[in-house]
C-alpha cells in the first residue's frame, strides 16, 4: 500500500507536463488580466461597483485580499495590477519559477476576493491550478531557470523530472472531482434526467450562440435528449475511465471534443481553456512523443525528443 | 513510510500531509451531500405519494456535511483553496433571460436611459470582453431577489451609473434619482408548453422596478467653487 502510494504520488514523471501547465496557466492569466484592464477601476476600485465600504468578503470568513492593505487610490490599483502582470510574465518565462508561482497565486486570490460578484467557475479552477502549480517542479525544462542552471551542460534525459509529481497528481484528482461533482449535481436535476436541460441552455441568450450551430439539433426532441445525456455521460463516466491506462487517451480525446464543442457554441470566457489546461496533467511521456512524431511527419522538421 | 530517493523527508511529509488534508476537503466542498445527490433513487416512490414541488422542499442540506464545512472553511478560506459546490448549469439550468434598465434623472432635468448589454446583438469579441459584465448582471439577480445584500449592491450601482453619466459638474447637474427595472423572459417548460423553435424570441414581458435610489440635495458650495467633475453621487 505504501509502495503504491509512493508510486502514485512521488514517482518522478515527465518534466514537460508541469512546464506545459505553467505556460498554459500563465497565458490564460495574462488573457484574463488583459480583459480586466479596461474596467480595472470599475470592478476593483473605490469608485467602482464594489467600494470598500460594502462588504466584499463573506461575513465571518477568513478570506483575505492584498488590495485591502494598499491605499484605495487608482494609482495603487494600477501598481498592484502591473506587478501581477510582471510576475505572470515571469511565470510564463519560467524566471524565478517557484517565487513567481507563489506571487501569481497570491494575486489571483487577492483580485478574486476583492470582487466575487464577477467570478465564475473558471476563476475557481484557475485559482486551484495556480495553487497546485506552486508545488510542481517548474524549473526543470522550458524555462529561463532551467537555461541558467544547465548552461554549457548536456543531459542524457532532458525530459525526465527529478522531483516528486504529487502536486500534478493532486491536480489530476481535482480535475476529475470538478467533472464528477458537477455531473452528480446535474443528475439531481429533473431536466438533466429527462433530457431537456440543453433545450434551456440553448435558449439562454447571454451564454449560448457563440458561433453557428444547426438549430435542428436543439429543436428536435431526440437530439436534445442525446446531447443532454451525453453531457452526463462525459461528466459521470470519464472521471473513472481516465484512470484506466487503456482508456486514458480515449478519455482525453472525449474531453477535448467536449470542451472545444462547448467553446464553439457558448460564451463562457476562458472556462474551457482553463479546464483543458488542467487536463494537461493527465498527459504522459508517450503522448508527447507521439505528438512530436506526428509533427515531424507533417512538417519534416526534427523535434528533439526521446522516442523510447 | 519510506520516502522515494528523489524527495527529502521534510518534503515527503509536507506533500503527504497536504494530500491527506486537502483531497477530502476539496471533495467535501465540491460534491453534493450524499443524501441529496442520490435522492433521485427515491423519486418514483416519493412521486407516487406527493407532488413534485413538495418533494423538492423536503431536500435539506446534510447537517453533518454542513458542520464539517463550518469547521474546515477557515483553513480553505485562508489558503485560498475554497471552491464551493461545482454547480455548472446544475441542478437545473437557468430558465430565464434578463436585462437591467436604469432610468437616471439629474437635477437639471436631464434624463438618461442605461441598459445592460443586449447580448445577442454583440459581436463575439465584444461578448468576450464583456464577460465580467455578464457575471455581474447575473450576480445582481433577477426580479425575485430583493435581499438586503442585493439592495445594497443595486444602491452602489446607482451611485456608479450616476457618476458615469453625469455631464454637468455644477450642483444643478447632480443626480436626483436612479430607478432600476429588471426585464425578464421565461423559457417555457417544453413538457408543458411544447417544444418551441430555437429561433423564437422570448419577449421580456415581465418587468418590475427592483429599486429606486434617490439622492439628497448636494451641499451648497460657495459661488466661486464647483463640485469635481467626476463626483455627483453622495
Amino acid at each position: 500500500m505504501i509502495a503504491a502510494w509512493n508510486r502514485f504520488f512521488h514517482q518522478p514523471a515527465d518534466a514537460r507536463i508541469p512546464a506545459m501547465i505553467r505556460i498554459g496557466l500563465a497565458s490564460l492569466v495574462l488573457i484574463n488580466l488583459t480583459a480586466h484592464y479596461p474596467n480595472l477601476e470599475k470592478w476593483f476600485g473605490e469608485s467602482g461597483v464594489l467600494p470598500q465600504g460594502l462588504p466584499h468578503l463573506p461575513e465571518g470568513s477568513w478570506q483575505w485580499t492584498l488590495l485591502d492593505g494598499v491605499p484605495q487610490t487608482p494609482l495603487a490599483l494600477q501598481v498592484c495590477f502591473w506587478i501581477f502582470v510582471l510576475q505572470t510574465v515571469c511565470l510564463l518565462l519560467g524566471l524565478a519559477s517557484r517565487c513567481s508561482a507563489v506571487a501569481v497565486f497570491i494575486w489571483i486570490v487577492s483580485f478574486q476576493h476583492r470582487n466575487q460578484l464577477i467570478l465564475d467557475g473558471e476563476d475557481k479552477v484557475m485559482r486551484l491550478i495556480a495553487f497546485f502549480l506552486i508545488f510542481m517542479p517548474l524549473a526543470e525544462i522550458w524555462s529561463v531557470d532551467a537555461w541558467l542552471l544547465r548552461r554549457g551542460k548536456s543531459q542524457a534525459e532532458p525530459y525526465q523530472s527529478q522531483a516528486s509529481p504529487w502536486a500534478q497528481r493532486m491536480l489530476q484528482y481535482f480535475m476529475v472531482l470538478v467533472m464528477f461533482a458537477t455531473g452528480l449535481w446535474k443528475f439531481a436535476g429533473e431536466s438533466w434526467r429527462d433530457g431537456t436541460a440543453l433545450y434551456y441552455v440553448a435558449r439562454i441568450d447571454d451564454l449560448f450562440g457563440r458561433f453557428w450551430v444547426p438549430h435542428y439539433f436543439f429543436d428536435t426532441r431526440w437530439t436534445v435528449r442525446a446531447m443532454t445525456w451525453s453531457v452526463l455521460y462525459v461528466e459521470l463516466v470519464i472521471p473513472f475511465l481516465i484512470w484506466i491506462p487503456r482508456a486514458r487517451r480515449f478519455s482525453l480525446l472525449v474531453l477535448l471534443a467536449f470542451h472545444l464543442s462547448n467553446e464553439w457554441a457558448m460564451h463562457l470566457f476562458l472556462f474551457h481553456w482553463v479546464m483543458l489546461c488542467g487536463w494537461l496533467s493527465f498527459l504522459k511521456r508517450e503522448d508527447l512523443d507521439a505528438v512530436a512524431r506526428v509533427w515531424r511527419k507533417l512538417t519534416g522538421r526534427s523535434v528533439p525528443v526521446r522516442l523510447s | 513510510m519510506k520516502p522515494p530517493l528523489t524527495i527529502t523527508w521534510l518534503q515527503y511529509a509536507f506533500a503527504n500531509a497536504v494530500v491527506v488534508v486537502l483531497l477530502p476537503l476539496l471533495t467535501l466542498q465540491g460534491m453534493p451531500p450524499i443524501d441529496w445527490a442520490w435522492s433521485w433513487f427515491q423519486w418514483p416512490k416519493a412521486a407516487a405519494k406527493e407532488e413534485e414541488e413538495e418533494f423538492e422542499q423536503e431536500r435539506e442540506p446534510n447537517p453533518v456535511a454542513g458542520q464539517i464545512y463550518v469547521w474546515t472553511s477557515p483553513l480553505l478560506d485562508a489558503t485560498g483553496t475554497w471552491t464551493g459546490p461545482w454547480l455548472m448549469f446544475a441542478p437545473e439550468p437557468d430558465s430565464t433571460n434578463h436585462r437591467i434598465r436604469a432610468e437616471i434623472e439629474f437635477r437639471d432635468g436631464r434624463q438618461v436611459l442605461w441598459r445592460s448589454p443586449e447580448w445577442p446583438e454583440l459581436s463575439c469579441w465584444r461578448r468576450f470582453c464583456l464577460s465580467r459584465d455578464l457575471e455581474y448582471v447575473d450576480a445582481l439577480g433577477g426580479i425575485a431577489d430583493r435581499s438586503p445584500e442585493k439592495l445594497a449592491l443595486w444602491s452602489v450601482l446607482a451611485d456608479y451609473l450616476a457618476r458615469e453619466q453625469r455631464t454637468n459638474p455644477e450642483p444643478a447637474g447632480a443626480p436626483q434619482s436612479v430607478r432600476f427595472i429588471v426585464e425578464e423572459a421565461t423559457i417555457a417548460n417544453p413538457r408543458v408548453e411544447g417544444w418551441q423553435p430555437m429561433s423564437q424570441l422570448y419577449p421580456r414581458d415581465d418587468e418590475r422596478v427592483v429599486m429606486t435610489r434617490t439622492f439628497p440635495l448636494p451641499p451648497k458650495v460657495p459661488s466661486n467653487k464647483t463640485l469635481p467633475a467626476s463626483g455627483g453621487a453622495p
